[in-house]
């Protein structure tokens, strides 16, 4: 623990930053200097994504990880965007822009500055966290270690720990931050995943807040960061809420892409997938599902949006092939559960004892607080509000995420059925659906708000 | 609209930058030392050790404990301290007086000992 590994983080972190907001400037354009602010978020996950499924890929090829590796990646990846950005026509943003004004204004400078100071003291937790939670230490940050000491995918190693088919992108980051660091801090490498959560944080608000006014989206991202089993975890050296964010994120641009129709936010969408799958095994699970809702919510367009989501589906499948023929090749068993999975008359009463304890985790206020009970009460007045393709989205992504998690646990005989963390991973799965609930919220509430506000300006008929 | 962001400025500014400061207004966060994993006891306590002593490497354990049995001192044991450190102990006196008597006994015959609460 020392200034040196904190200073290794940071440049760590900025060059995921760089990285990613020359791939957002690429795809999208940049007009000014507050758009670029507003977007730094999802840009940093979108560089965590892409240079992180990049250094997988490289490992998995049987490119040595040096410290070298973990430079030159992010910078070849800034080049490529850059240069591809140019040929688009792509410029500089060209003015400072403006962050609005008004009521609005100072809610979101009171919101900011709580959510500011709720995070600052999880950093001082996570300055100091200590190596404690299970998975975190018998298998993510080890293979992490093996990793920075080895410079690849040691096969001994890897075949021998628990979650020997669990996609290595976590294992990667970590190497990376340790490298960087100078040594295998465990105790600073909490830091890396605080800046997670922080970076997760300002690309929910950046993206949401041109579509929510400040008063009804703020309170959710607070509610985000006092939710327990979120809050209290930002720092935890594990997968899953990076899993979360990854998917939430990339679940938001995909819905502002069957709205507006912009390549762009089905092309950071892609990337932000391309690192989720190689997160953790669920992610598979959670990108067919992100892709089931889309072509619900896209109803009548269907014709419009199936091509343009084949090839994502196609970059996603192509990124996610690689790791687990190498784990294949070496033995490891498959990712798959051990009974087919498919057949519901199998055991029919497992299969509603275990979506129900899926309901029952996503409703726990012990676990999220009020987050999904309030979003199921947004999906209710959008839908009054008539807004149907936010409803659909939005809801089958809930219902699908939660029958995913029940799925889960009927098709694993080994899972008991109970929310104990131990015996099954309903908990951590769980997170995707209640962050997807405060993303959505916002969206689902500001869409029934503007629908009144119209029928109020168009006055009595 | 300036003298607004100047306003929504010092909301976020301010406190952003004095909570902090005042978190660390008693000293910076330090990490416990070394030294703080030895309690040396100073009379009876729940699980009191005899502690003949700490090493980095366990192979240097190893050797002290077989010295102490080679002498006399059998049922000694090793553990690894929450410090991170090999210790060559007794474990379960059941008052300082006895283990402050095996202490002293272990120092004649050339040893380093001293009573310790266990954790």
């Amino acid at each position: 623990l020392s200034v040196h590994a904190l200073a290794g983080l940071a440049l760590l972190n900025l060059l995921f930053l760089w990285s990613g907001a020359t791939i957002v400037w690429a795809l999208r354009g940049l007009a000014s200097w507050v758009e670029l602010a507003r977007l730094a978020g999802l840009s940093y996950l979108a560089g965590v994504a892409s240079v992180g499924t990049i250094w997988v890929l490289l490992l998995v090829v049987g490119v040595s990880y040096s410290y070298a590796t973990v430079l030159v990646v992010p910078l070849v990846v800034s080049v490529i965007a850059i240069v591809g950005g140019r040929r688009y026509g792509r410029r500089a943003p060209a003015f400072l822009g403006s962050i609005g004004g008004g009521p609005g204004l100072f809610v979101a400078a009171v919101a900011v500055t709580t959510a500011g100071v709720v995070l600052q003291a999880a950093f001082r937790g996570a300055r100091l966290e200590g190596l404690y939670s299970w998975d975190a230490w018998a298998f993510w940050v080890p293979k992490g270690k093996a990793i920075y000491f080895f410079g690849e995918l040691d096969q001994h190693f890897f075949t021998a720990l628990p979650g020997s088919s669990y996609p290595p992108l976590v294992p990667v980051l970590d190497a990376a931050a340790f490298h960087v660091m100078g040594s295998p801090d465990v105790v600073t490498l909490h830091v890396q995943y605080w800046l997670f959560g922080v970076g997760f944080t300002w690309a929910l608000a950046g993206l949401l807040s041109t579509r929510a006014p400040a008063w009804i989206l703020w309170p959710f991202v607070l509610l985000a960061l006092m939710a327990p089993r979120i809050g209290l975890r930002l720092d935890v050296p594990e997968a899953d809420l990076l899993l979360d964010y990854f998917f939430v994120i990339a679940a938001v641009l995909v819905c502002f892409w069957i709205l507006d129709r912009q390549r762009w936010q089905l092309a950071v969408a892609t990337v932000l997938l391309c690192g989720m799958v190689l997160t953790k095994r669920e992610g598979l699970l959670l990108a067919a599902v992100l892709v089931v809702a889309t072509l619900l919510a896209a109803g009548r367009d269907l014709r419009a949006v199936w091509r343009p989501l084949a090839v994502m589906v196609a970059v996603v499948g192509a990124v996610a092939v690689p790791w687990r023929i190498w784990y294949v090749v070496h033995g490891v068993g498959g990712e798959g559960p051990s009974t087919s999975g498919l057949d519901p008359s199998e055991n029919v009463g497992r299969l509603w004892s275990s979506i129900r304890l899926a309901v029952e985790v996503l409703v726990d206020g012990e676990y999220w607080s009020l987050a999904p009970t309030l979003a199921l009460g947004a999906i209710l007045v959008a839908a009054l509000a008539r807004a149907t393709v936010l409803v659909v989205f939005f809801g089958a992504l809930v219902v699908l995420v939660t029958l995913g998690g029940g799925w889960i646990t009927w098709a694993i005989p080994e899972l008991e059925i109970t929310p104990e963390f131990g015996a099954n991973p309903i908990v951590r799965f769980m997170g995707a659906a209640t962050l997807i609930c405060i993303a959505a919220a916002p969206l689902l509430l500001a869409s029934a708000w503007s629908a009144t506000t119209d029928l109020r300006a168009e006055g009595p008929r | 609209v300036r003298r607004e962001l100047l306003a929504a400025t010092a909301i976020v500014v301010v406190p952003l930058l004095a909570y902090p400061l005042l978190s660390v207004s008693g000293g910076a966060p330090r990490f416990p030392t070394r030294d703080e994993c030895v309690v040396v006891a100073t009379g009876d306590a729940p699980d009191l050790d005899v502690v003949y002593g700490r090493f980095e490497d366990l192979a240097a354990a190893e050797d002290l404990l077989a010295e102490v049995t080679r002498v006399g001192f059998v049922g000694a044991e090793i553990e690894i301290d929450a410090c991170g450190r090999w210790k060559v102990f007794y474990d379960g006196i059941p008052s300082y007086v006895q283990g402050d008597e095996l202490a002293r006994q272990v120092r004649e015959a050339g040893f380093e000992a001293q009573v310790e609460v266990g954790g």
